[in-house]
């Protein structure tokens, strides 16, 4: 390996100096070595929505309390209809823990509820307390949804080593608890003419630059923490790169059509003398950019980040249509929110169906090169609870 | 321990019969529909008040100095005369003692002609209400109205409501995290200006009787109405039904010019 490539690998070149790599990109037809296997999902709607609408109403009725146990059975059935070259996955884990932690979420965000009303100037704190407790509940959570997934009967697990995270949160929480200080405290200490900008800076880093590098830091560190039995999970990009990827081929598409549909609707909205319309504009406006944009870029960084992964002799193809994704994505938003959340198991199993049919596994070697490995002790579901509250990209 | 788990594996069995019947499934998706809706209308609403009623003042004193410390960007400091401005403190006073209120804050600040009242027994004019509607008695009727959100608590009970709906939304839409975002912009599109709506109409039948007893005729609320929305449309800022925050000002004229007819 070149000293370049392993500074790349090391994340140590700089943002502008990283390339984009075309070969990896979403639609490429480049093919990793060896045989292509099937991945499926075999699960219909209708046995999954009554499942789902059973444990739904029973977590509604039990005030959250059967949520732990709805969970394990919902993602029970999801993994099992999930075939690797005919193999169904398994998922294993005791809702007694999650429950614990889901009781601990309740207690911490009513906390948090009460003593950023009771005292409203303790909100910047708290947002700061909160991602500083981040990486810990981040990679535990991680790490309990790697070690109670199995395929073959060998286990997945992941380290439990929050470090890679620290910076990149800690910058964030700073940046979001600073942002939300009041006005009247930066006019104290800021001439008049400072304050703008500074607001501007203190809104638009975070979105642009902290947000995306802090998820891109999490993504690659999901998979580069991870490994399937003795196999360690090989991902040969770094967290830079992965950023520097989503930012050139994805937030780029972000600004124009940001920049776009913005003036198309400041044009409307100018047009119509009606506040309804306007604000109904205004939305839709919201909605593009943040749901549709965003996942844009996600689905462009996770087919660029599928290319890169090796577990061992297994490597993937993925073709995730960025602009697809992100219709589908947003379809489903707005047919949960028209259908007061019915839909959502007919849309969790259509999306499967879409990625099963667009992610390809090639096996290089025979599956008996996997082989089981002494397993770490059990993550903690109670912090998987806490960290499923935090809302950032965690799934697997 | 061992009655622990056959209750596990009892009720589990219970809940595979309840996932295999198609009746169970059936009364469960119409529940998911119906229970939601019941929570919103008539659950929400209890929830709210009872909440905001229980609401130390000392706790509702520091978000309102909070909402305003937040707001000095868009509403710097007030350049009305200090004699104008003790004029109007010693009204709000009067008014506020035949509300039942006790003691009310007046904050002055600059900007277009607007009033609102704050968590806190805290009110605030600006420097444009009292350029716009200039009769100091109209101004009063727009202070009545305040004292009529103060005394109701409305702000604290919309943010109650808007919150609780929020996350009744987000529990219903599940792990779908765009779902949630959708749920949450829904929430602040159609449920808070309804309700601000309805705060409006209350503040205003309080304002309303409020100068009846004060010996006041509602006419004075009607004006001050009809001059702010003459100010506004003469900006051309829009107008809107289901999105706005205030009712129609047409309708809200005609009810005090009706209040004011009745009583005379």
């Amino acid at each position: 390996m070149s000293a370049q490539d392993k500074a790349v690998l090391d994340g140590e070149k700089l943002l502008l100096d990283v390339p984009v790599d075309s070969q990896f990109d979403a639609l490429s037809n480049e093919e990793p070595p060896g045989t292509a296997l099937r991945l499926e999902f075999t699960a219909s709607w209708p046995d999954y929505f009554r499942l789902w609408v059973v444990c739904q109403l029973l977590t509604l009725l039990s005030l959250g309390l059967y949520g732990p146990w709805a969970r394990a059975r919902k993602a029970k059935f999801l993994a099992k209809h999930w075939l690797l070259d005919g193999e169904p996955f398994a998922v294993n884990f005791s809702p007694i823990a999650l429950l614990k932690g889901r009781i601990l979420v309740f207690i911490l965000i009513f906390s948090a509820v009460v003593l950023g009303w009771w005292n409203p100037w303790l909100r910047p704190v708290l947002i700061f307390v909160s991602f500083l407790a981040a990486p810990f509940m981040l990679a535990n959570s991680l790490a309990f949804r790697w070690r109670t997934l199995s395929h073959r009967a060998i286990a997945f697990n992941s380290e439990n080593n929050s470090q890679p995270l620290v910076r990149v949160m800690i910058i964030l929480g700073v940046f979001l608890s600073l942002a939300t200080l009041p006005n009247s405290l930066w006019q104290k200490y800021l001439p008049h003419n400072g304050f703008m900008p500074l607001a501007v800076l203190f809104l638009t880093l975070p979105a642009l630059y902290f947000w995306p590098r802090a998820t891109s830091t999490l993504t690659h560190y999901r998979f580069s923490q991870a490994s399937w039995g003795a196999q360690r999970f090989d991902l040969q990009t770094s967290a830079k790169q992965i950023f520097a990827q989503m930012w050139r081929r994805a937030f780029s598409g972000w600004l124009i059509l940001m920049g776009t549909l913005g003036v198309v609707i400041a044009v409307l909205s100018l047009l119509s003398e009606n506040r309804d319309v306007q604000a109904a504009l205004s939305s839709v406006n919201y909605l593009l950019v943040t749901v549709f944009a965003v996942t844009f870029a996600r689905s462009r960084r996770l087919n660029f980040v599928l290319h890169r992964l090796h577990i061992g002799g297994l490597s993937f193809s993925s073709k995730m249509h960025p602009a697809q994704m992100s219709a589908l994505t947003t379809g489903y938003a707005l047919l949960a929110v028209c259908t007061l959340g019915l839909s959502v198991p007919w849309s969790t199993v259509h999306f499967c169906r879409w990625r099963a049919a667009r992610v390809t596994p090639y096996l290089d070697g025979q599956w008996s090169q996997f082989l089981p490995a002494m397993m770490d002790q059990p993550a903690s579901g109670v912090l998987d609870e806490l960290g499923n509250s935090f809302d950032i990209e965690i799934g697997i | 321990m061992t009655s622990t788990v056959s209750t596990q594996k009892l009720t589990s069995r219970w809940i595979d019969f309840a996932i295999a019947s198609r009746f169970t499934v059936a009364i469960s998706a119409m529940s998911l529909v119906f229970l939601p809706i019941f929570l919103v209308v008539v659950v929400l609403p209890k929830m709210s008040e009872l909440a905001a009623n229980h609401l130390p003042v000392s706790v509702e004193k520091r978000l309102g100095s909070y909402i305003l410390d937040s707001s000095e960007t868009w509403l710097p400091p007030s350049r009305m005369d200090i004699p104008t401005k003790e004029a109007y403190q010693e009204r709000v006073k009067k008014l506020a003692l035949l509300a039942g209120l006790g003691a009310v804050q007046v904050e002055f600040r600059a900007g277009p002609p607007n009033a609102f009242a704050l968590p806190g027994n805290t009110i605030v004019l600006t420097d444009g209400l009292v350029i716009t509607v200039a009769d100091p008695e109209e101004v009063d009727a727009v202070i009545a109205h305040e004292l009529g959100h103060l005394r109701q608590r409305h702000l604290i009970k919309t943010i109650v409501s808007t919150n609780l709906f929020t996350e009744i939304a987000l529990r219903l839409n599940g792990q779908d995290v765009v779902a949630r975002q959708m749920g949450s912009t829904l929430a602040s599109l159609s449920l808070a200006p309804h309700h601000s709506r309805q705060h409006e109409i209350e503040a205003d039948e309080f304002a309303i009787n409020l100068l009846i007893e004060n010996k006041k005729s509602p006419l004075l609320l009607a004006l001050a109405l009809s001059r702010l929305d003459n100010y506004y449309k003469a900006k051309g800022v829009a107008v809107g039904s289901y999105t706005s925050s205030h009712p129609d000002s047409d309708i809200r004229v005609q009810r005090a010019m009706d209040a004011a007819q009745i009583k005379k």
